[in-house]
């Protein structure tokens, strides 16, 4: 059980190029933090300076309120899982979990133990013998996990551990993982770019854009109050549809239409409207209506989701319809019911929320 | 061949039958002539079969002197050989993996050039470099010495170059996996990067054998005592005999031996040698 705490932390290359813009997080004791983003954002970057594999260009890092910024990998006390497992291919698994404790100087009776103990909660006790060559991706995935847990580390670090394993696996291993790090309880931060994985698994969740934590809180914190239109548009699938639109006085004009809002923001200029597909409804139950033209249906099997643009404004519309809706009247224009309470206003300008 | 066309395979056979006997017969001839006398081989035909004086020839090469121009057995002239393959071979396979390692694992200034350096050595062959190299043996006074045999061959640019490219195949991760798990880069060397590179050293050290093994220009230059000729240079001193006759009974035999354990490292090692040159193991 540790903390880990990042002041401030900066990361520039040596060509000049500043990868990480200074991200402040503190990890509470046992807790799971996933980092996401998309591809080029900088959580991996961050990952592997708090690895100690990136040096750290500023700012500081602490593990147990000790600062770590100048110590070696091994000294953090840290595992790190890898995207590609990163096994060594000429040890069978036995020696690939007890590489780290035999480097470490424990001795081989405590080793044989520990691997063992970590083999029978990994289900790895008939595999021990065999090298990763002879494993399936989701028995090598297991192992790299083996070789982390069996350290006992004060942190765990995963990094996009599941993306190279198909669909099916990938939801297991993820369960699998959750259920690992409740079990054991070591604080841990995890990288992927899945927002599924994301939400799923994180106790708290940091969605990184262009090296800068764009907001830090829990899934559904996130999931209901995104802080701006990237992270509204980056958790949550299908995407957020995004409206661009004009706030006056309360009145909000959507294209052709205007919405007087129940709670208006003391706001007036230019918005970007948010509103999730799945919160657009076909029964009037709710307070406000809107007129989508719709271009194409897309059948899911649960659902039914219904492409479109609102009459007056060019911005391309999805909403998540149960799959009952058909359409088999060939109707071209849709009365779709929503709560303003859903709608996520961004200020045009700052990008930042308003409301 | 997919088609299965009778005349071709029997002329493909032929073909290979024909190569076979033009790379096979030198050899056959060099050892038929090692078993027979002197007289036998001068009389101008030569038997296609063994005689009966091998054991004699033999015999007496392996345990007196080899011939009046090389005042040594040929026991000793192998001994020789052996120590100065050996010595090249290991050396290089140690210096090209320590270079290749820290061009490949390291960021210190230079890299590139020191890599650039070494690959533009790979152009020069021995013989360019041979006399200033002379110069430098001499001036350490390592003539007549194993060192001096072997030291100056030892820097290869090949097998650092081929070290190089197995080395960059290796995942990034793997490197960083060894670094968390605590070792530091000795250790990875020596339990990572050293098992890995099993096939690899073995198809070099095949190699690097050999060619230590076959040096003729070098041990000529350096040797002037004869405790220390190799085998393959000795040979061409027994042909030097001026105006007399060429103790063929001698110098055929010696060959076959010399011949012997290259052959017997490609045989040994022939299935790792194989794996190393087409697969990686990763």
């Amino acid at each position: 059980m540790a903390t880990l705490n990042l002041k401030n932390l900066k990361k520039t290359y040596a060509n000049g190029h500043q990868a990480i813009h200074g991200v402040d997080l503190d990890v509470r004791e046992g807790e799971l933090i996933v980092m996401v983003g998309p591809s080029g954002c900088g959580k991996s970057t961050l990952l592997r300076m708090i690895a100690g594999l990136e040096a750290i260009t500023e700012g500081t890092l602490e593990i147990d309120q000790r600062r770590v910024n100048d110590l070696e990998p091994a000294e953090r006390d840290i595992a790190m899982v890898f995207q590609n497992y990163a096994l060594y291919p000429h040890m069978n698994v036995y020696n690939n979990m007890a590489y780290g404790l035999k480097n470490r100087g424990v001795d081989k009776a405590e080793i044989d133990r520990l691997v063992r103990q970590t083999a029978a909660i990994l289900e790895l006790d008939a595999l021990l013998e065999r090298k990763p060559g002879q494993l399936s991706g989701g028995q090598r995935q297991r192992v790299a996990m083996g070789r982390a847990i069996v350290r006992n580390p004060k942190v765990f670090l995963f990094d996009e551990p599941l993306s190279n394993l198909d669909a099916k696996l990938r939801v297991q291993m993820r369960i699998e993982i959750k259920r690992l790090q409740r079990k054991l309880g070591i604080t841990s931060v995890y990288v992927t770019h899945d927002q599924v994985e994301a939400m799923t698994l994180a106790d708290r969740l940091v969605v990184m854009n262009g090296g800068v934590a764009e907001q830090i809180g829990t899934p559904m914190d996130i999931y209901n109050r995104p802080q701006t239109p990237f992270v509204a548009g980056f958790i949550g699938s299908p995407a957020m549809n995004f409206i661009q639109a004009q706030l006056h006085e309360g009145a909000l004009t959507l294209g052709d239409q205007t919405i007087t809002l129940a709670n208006p923001p003391d706001f007036n200029g230019a918005v970007v409207v948010g509103l999730r597909p799945e919160h657009m409804h076909r029964k009037p139950d709710y307070a406000h209506q809107l007129m989508l033209h719709i271009d194409l249906l897309e059948p899911l099997g649960a659902d039914t989701l219904v492409y479109g643009r609102i009459g007056g404004s060019g911005d391309e519309l999805v909403v998540r319809l149960n799959r009952e809706f058909r359409n088999l009247d060939n109707q071209a224009i849709l009365p779709l019911y929503f709560d303003c309470d859903e709608l996520h206003l961004f200020c045009a300008k700052s990008q930042q929320r308003i409301n | 061949m997919v088609e299965n066309r009778r005349w071709l395979t029997l002329f493909s056979h032929l073909v290979i039958w024909l190569g076979i006997a033009l790379v096979a017969l030198p050899l056959w001839i060099a050892f038929v002539a090692s078993t027979h006398s002197s007289d036998m081989i001068m009389s101008g035909t030569l038997p296609f079969w063994p005689g009966e004086y091998m054991w004699e020839n033999y015999s007496r090469i392996l345990f007196g002197d080899a011939a009046d121009a090389v005042g040594v057995s040929v026991s000793t002239l192998l001994l020789n050989s052996l120590i100065m393959a050996l010595g090249i071979a290991i050396g290089k396979i140690v210096i090209s993996m320590m270079a290749a390692y820290a061009i490949v694992f390291f960021e210190f200034r230079f890299r590139l050039f020191s890599f650039w350096m070494i690959f533009m050595t790979l152009m020069l062959p021995v013989e360019v470099r041979i006399i200033p190299t002379f110069e430098v043996v001499a001036s350490l006074g390592l003539l007549d010495s194993y060192t001096g045999l072997t030291l100056p061959l030892i820097a290869s640019a090949t097998a650092t170059f081929l070290f190089r490219q197995f080395f960059l195949t290796i995942p990034k991760e793997m490197l960083e996996a060894a670094r968390v798990d605590g070792a530091g880069p000795i250790r990875f060397l020596f339990d990572i990067l050293l098992p890995l590179s099993r096939t690899n050293i073995a198809a070099l050290f095949v190699i690097m054998f050999i060619y230590g093994w076959n040096q003729y220009l070098w041990p000529l230059l350096v040797t002037n005592d004869e405790n220390y000729y190799t085998v393959v240079m000795s040979i061409q001193r027994m042909l030097a005999v001026g105006d007399d006759e060429v103790a063929w009974n001698v110098v055929m035999p010696a060959t076959v031996l010399a011949m012997l354990p290259p052959v017997l490292v490609v045989v040994l090692m022939q299935r790792l040698f194989v794996k190393g040159l087409v697969e990686t193991e990763k």
